[in-house]
């Protein structure tokens, strides 16, 4: 065991069992999975992704590139789990990735050993050829390369959105973002602090610091508590930032669950995962910084370790991560994991520094405890396979670039390294802000800022903890700046920059293998091949090479790599420059984007009539229109789909249906320009209309082709009632409030949505006039008082109805309309009164058949936005003595042709055959590519009152060709013989709607 | 089972949540939710700088109409609440809504207006507790903060992938104690859903 008696800020009152492949761990709550694995010893925590080496634990948080594990089974299962963030519970079950069958023996190691053979580019140089290999070649490479499994079966789990807004939102609780949200907060500002981890501190909880006097935790809890106590204030733990998009929008990802064993999960808040969408006026970036390695041969060995994650396995969670350490270094922040490691217990070997004559003050602590400092010098490689066994250390020329004399090995099963501090500038990146080179620290650093915020600390580039605190007091500026406190102050010696170690000057990419990508297995080597191979581009370089590609996005490779290949390519970094940054700073669930809005509630919103309820207690099916739930048929016991369509046709025209017509769109029209209006909108004319008088119109684009059509209604002096399909009557009023606003501000009118006012009863049948007089009082229903298309006022129960004989079937048809509230009372009446006619509830699919028969088009189904009025054959709707939209369109060469695709009937010559919808109609039963098209299939049916298929169609030159006979291609190669005919098929008089 | 329907005052009527069962949240310490059923709801149009029409307005509605976007008023016959430069949502207690309509219809028959009934295309709920703005950010996007959202103003937003109107109800000195929320009935079954998903973190067994 490797955990130290004492100290951590773990609770070992907590002690917690997980597994890791099989086998049973204990740790303690605080622990994550790396810490617990490294206090029970586990070294190989996974196997590399194209060569599987055995792989460790490298760094302490969202830039670990080697800990990624499969966390949990079944529906649970998370792949890629960064175990250095991911918090142990009891119960976990983590597995390791890439290691088949076993982390220790790794059938696919071979790779390793072939590695030569596996060069940047393998991809696209191997497995280009034969090309009818690639799916052998694919299927194999998937298999090893891995990296995790997502769940195959539904995720349990439940997530959601949240919007926030804020003054001010800090990201990143560490010395440099509590300061600056304990300003913000305490000069009365809106304050989001969001912190990826399980407890704020940042850096602070992974040090041996005192603040103010106190030591950095207590400081840490003491500023926290003050900001809880605060009301606008919100602390969100565990919560990466991770996109930062325009206009100061944020969006956070909060792991609520994550943590805790899978049956507490839900009695805890029931959301596993919160998506914060932010809205900040102000953002401070204080992200802090990443530590990165440096490219020296076998870099990659289990046991070798960034000394900031050292520092916080030994001080934050209690864990020797070795017994032998050396410690390789080109800066004085890393002298501190040397320390700690002294002080729990660890012997430090050496300490390796490629400066000449370090004299920092913690250097020379160091020294004070007889450690032994080896200067100017460098870890030219590293023994040992599944861990650590020995470096080699080299000294170095003067010039710092070639290394010279002979090797000293010194045995170690732990070797610290640190290069230096990247500022985490990834979200100052994503919101369009620039960086620059900064020499003096070796690091890009925030430089061009676009949107209002501020970078401080670490993530600035200041990298001392004195530093962070007083950018952090100053962040919201001056006029609220807040005392620093007060910390001990130390002398630096300036880092001296070393991005890998080079053994053959002449040629760069020999020896063994310096990582830069762990995950991506990309090593120093693959860029100068890429180079030599002609790559310059950094961008290309990396789409080369796939440095960066990973789950950790290149956070430890990245800009070592560019180092690397400013070095092959012979120039600065600046001149080499940086990949792009883009969202998400760390990988983001599906469930986290998608939030609630999955499955068949919260995906689509579902329109419901006041109706919904009775058409399901009747036994309907339904069909989508859009947004909106409308009854398709109503089938009785033993019936098919066919069987009750028929049996709703038939029951409508010999004796009485009924539909909810609610959802057709209904606008108010008000003014007194009104029928102008209507005039300039409509193809037909509308200022004779009398008052209570119905009208069909149709509406055009203004490319002249058909765009909604319904029924007109003047209820008033000025004053109608707009009909519109079901699914236009949001764009309708868009498009008519367009004009009103734009084109023709002098009308005096006022459109008003009331689709959801009314509910619409369709009474349709030559039996519609005894129910509905039956119940509607106030009317008199007499043929000759009550016209067709007229509309009368009256009461249901002393409830005013509106009535419109109106019809969509060709029968006659009243549409009682009542105030939605009362919409089911109304359909019970109906009902009641139907009785005696058997009254029969029709869905849509009646409701398509019924028109069908008549020929009564549907906008959306039977046109397509190519089809002009003329292409219906509705001439008589275009006015020839008024202006409107769309006319001057139909005037255009190709709108006045007279061969255009028209609209037709088409009978089978075998009556039984109903044809599919959207078959092709061609002339001839020819099979020569191509065949001439000559239109399609819009709407097909088995008219039971016909008593045989009908179909409606558009065909080329469809109005001269009536009576000849078209082939309509079927999938299977078979032709279908049909005669165009008219397009009405019942009652071509119309007699029966005007009974 | 419907806590909505008020039978016995105004018969036969449903109103648009009468399917939700909103009773979980009747007195939940965390967040209460009911749904102030069967208002009357009038869409007023007329333009803001017409003089002919505001004043009439003023006069039957017996306070001016609120000029000031997003802003609302209220007066002895209606909540008025601004809607856009030409146009006003009334809400009105069921009994005043035929006479009101009568007398707007009957007055401003001569000025550019419009007045229309849309009663049955509405609802109202009515939200209160401490998690009240919380949860009204995960429906919309706006901010529901007492510093940015006073006493005076109302909002229509998106809510879930519905849309809303959002203004408060009740009042205690500049504080919001409770927010009403009216959108269309054909939504209802949705937003009462998601509502109470919603709502469910802050259920107290």
């Amino acid at each position: 065991m490797s955990r130290l008696p004492q100290g951590g800020l773990i609770d070992r009152s907590e002690s917690i069992s997980f597994s890791f492949d099989g086998k049973t761990y204990k740790g303690y709550r605080g622990d994550t999975i790396t810490s617990a694995l490294l206090a029970n010893g586990v070294r190989v925590i996974g196997r590399s992704w194209k060569y599987h080496r055995p792989r460790g634990v490298i760094g302490d948080g969202a830039e670990e590139p080697n800990a990624l594990f499969q966390v949990e089974e079944g529906a649970y299962t998370i792949p890629n789990v960064r175990g250095t963030q991911a918090e142990i519970y009891e119960g976990m079950v983590v597995k390791s990735t890439n290691a088949w069958p076993s982390v220790n023996f790794d059938l696919m190691s071979v790779f390793g050993v072939f590695s030569r053979f596996l060069p940047a580019g393998f991809y696209y140089k191997t497995f280009m050829w034969p090309k009818s290999f690639w799916m052998t070649y694919e299927h194999f490479i998937r298999k090893a390369s891995g990296l995790g499994h997502s769940p195959r079966v539904a995720d349990p789990e439940k997530y959601d959105k949240i919007n926030a807004h804020c003054d001010v939102l800090v990201v990143g609780a560490g010395p440099s973002g509590l300061m600056a949200a304990l300003a913000a907060a305490r000069a009365g500002r809106r304050v989001i602090l969001a912190d990826e981890q399980a407890a704020f501190g940042g850096r602070l909880l992974s040090e041996r610091t005192t603040i103010d006097g106190k030591s950095a935790v207590d400081w840490v809890r003491d500023v926290v508590d003050e900001l809880s106590a605060m009301p606008d204030v919100r602390l969100l733990k565990r919560a990466t930032v991770f996109g930062y998009h325009d206009q100061n929008f944020l969006t956070i990802n909060e792991r609520k669950t994550d943590h805790l064993a899978i049956a507490d999960r839900t009695t805890v808040s029931g959301v596993r995962e919160r998506t914060w969408r932010v809205r900040a006026k102000q953002v401070v970036i204080a992200t802090g910084a990443h530590e990165r390695p440096i490219a020296f041969a076998n870099n990659d060995r289990p046991g070798v370790m960034l000394a900031s994650a050292v520092s916080s396995y030994v001080n934050r969670y209690a864990v020797k991560p070795g017994e032998r350490a050396v410690i390789f270094v080109n800066n004085d922040d890393a002298y501190q994991a040397a320390l700690d490691l002294h002080q729990a217990g660890v012997t430090v070997v050496a300490v390796v520094d490629c400066r000449g004559n370090p004299q920092g003050e913690l250097t020379k602590l160091v020294s004070s405890h007889d450690i032994r400092i080896i200067s100017r010098s460098v870890v030219s490689n590293v023994e040992g396979s599944k861990s650590v066994t020995a470096v080699e250390v080299h000294s170095i020329d003067p010039d710092g670039c070639s290394i010279s004399g002979s090797a000293q090995s010194i045995e170690c099963d732990l070797l610290v390294q640190s290069g230096g501090w990247n500022p985490a500038i990834h979200l100052l990146a994503q919101s369009g802000g620039k960086v620059r080179w900064c020499e003096q620290r070796a690091c890009f650093v925030p430089d061009v800022v676009v949107q209002a915020q501020t970078s401080i600390g670490a993530a600035n580039g200041r990298f001392s903890l004195r530093e962070c605190l007083t950018e952090g007091a100053a962040a919201l500026g001056d006029d609220v700046a807040i005392d620093v406190p007060q910390v001990k102050q130390i002398s630096v010696e300036a880092m001296k920059p070393l991005w890998q170690v080079i053994t053959d000057p002449q040629k760069p990419w020999r020896g063994p293998k310096r990582f830069l990508d762990m995950q991506n297995d990309v090593s120093a080597s693959d860029i100068y091949l890429a180079t030599r191979e002609g790559f310059k581009s950094v961008e290309h370089v990396k789409r080369y090479t796939a440095l960066g590609f990973g789950t950790d996005q290149g956070k430890t490779g990245n800009i070592v790599g560019m180092a690397v290949l400013a070095h092959a390519l012979d120039q600065d970094i600046p001149s080499t420059g940086t990949t792009t940054f883009r969202p998400n700073y760390t990988p983001i669930s599906f469930g986290a984007v998608a939030g609630g809005e999955i499955g068949g509630t919260f995906f689509d919103p579902a329109r419901k009539t006041a109706l919904h309820e009775w058409h399901e207690e009747a036994g309907a099916l339904f069909e989508n229109v859009g947004q909106w739930h409308r009854p398709w048929y109503y089938p009785r016991a033993g019936e098919s789909m066919q069987d009750a369509v028929n049996r709703e046709c038939l029951a409508t025209r010999n004796s009485v249906g009924i539909m909810d017509a609610s959802t057709l769109g209904k606008i108010e029209i008000v003014g007194k320009d009104a029928a102008e209006f209507l005039n300039r909108i409509y193809t037909n004319a509308w200022k004779k209309l009398g008052v209570n008088c119905a009208r069909y119109g149709f509406m055009l684009g203004e490319d002249g082709m058909v765009m909604d059509d319904g029924v007109t209604v003047r209820l008033d002096e000025n004053r109608y009632l707009m009909h519109t399909t079901t699914g236009g009557a949001a764009s309708v009023l868009q498009w008519m409030e367009l004009w009103l606003q734009t084109e023709w501000p002098e009308l005096e009118v006022f459109l008003t949505s009331v689709t959801d006012h009314w509910v619409t009863a369709a009474v349709v049948g030559p039996n519609s006039r005894k129910v509905v007089s039956a119940v509607v009082d106030g009317i008199d229903f007499t043929a000759d008082s009550f016209p067709f298309m007229t509309s009368r006022e009256g009461k249901v129960n002393d409830l005013y109805v509106r009535v419109n004989r109106i019809s969509f079937s060709g029968e006659l048809a009243y549409e009682v309309n009542i105030n939605a509230n009362y919409g089911r009372h109304l359909w019970e009446r109906l009902m009641q009164a139907g009785e005696e006619f058997d009254i029969t509830p029709y869905g849509t699919e009646a409701l398509h058949v019924l028109r069908a028969e008549k020929g009564y088009v549907i906008v959306g189904q039977d046109t397509d936005g190519s089809v002009s009025p003329v292409d219906l054959g509705m001439n008589w709707a275009l006015s020839k003595t008024k202006d409107y939209l769309g006319r001057r369109s139909l005037e255009r060469e190709d709108t006045i042709r007279t061969d255009r695709k028209q609209f037709v009937g088409l009978l089978t010559e075998d009556a039984t055959r109903v044809l599919p919808e959207g078959g092709q109609i061609v002339n001839d039963q020819s099979t020569v590519i191509p065949t001439p098209m000559l239109g399609h299939v819009t709407s097909s049916y088995w008219s039971a009152c016909a008593e045989r298929s009908i179909a409606l169609a558009l065909v080329k030159d469809g109005f001269n060709r009536m009576g000849d006979t078209v082939y309509i291609a079927m999938e299977n190669g078979e032709f279908v013989p049909a005669v165009i005919s008219s397009t009405v098929f019942i009652d071509p008089e119309g007699e029966r709607q005007k009974l | 089972m419907s806590i909505a329907i008020t039978m016995n005052e105004i018969p036969q009527s449903q109103s648009p949540l009468n399917q939700i069962d909103l009773s979980v949240l009747a007195d939940n310490p965390q967040l209460q939710l009911r749904e102030v059923p069967l208002q009357a709801f009038v869409i007023l149009r007329g333009k803001s700088d017409d003089a002919s029409f505001t004043s009439v307005a003023a006069q039957v509605l017996g306070n001016e109409l609120p000029i000031k976007a997003n802003t609302w008023a209220t007066s002895k016959k209606a909540d008025m609440l601004w809607y856009g430069p030409s146009e006003w949502l009334l809400v009105v207690e069921p009994g005043e809504l035929d006479s009101l309509l009568e007398e707007l219809t009957t007055q401003l028959k001569n000025t550019h207006a419009g007045v229309v009934d849309v009663t049955g295309g509405s609802t109202m709920l009515e939200i209160s507790g401490p998690a009240t703005i919380e949860l009204l950010a995960k429906a919309s996007p706006f901010d529901f903060h007492p510093s940015v959202f006073t006493r005076d103003q109302c909002v229509q937003t998106v809510f879930a992938k519905a849309s809303a109107t959002v203004y408060p109800f009740a009042i205690d000195g500049e504080t919001i104690t409770s927010f009403r929320v009216i959108f269309r009935r054909s939504f209802a079954d949705y937003l009462g859903t998601c509502l109470l998903d919603a709502a469910e973190e802050y259920v107290q067994d």
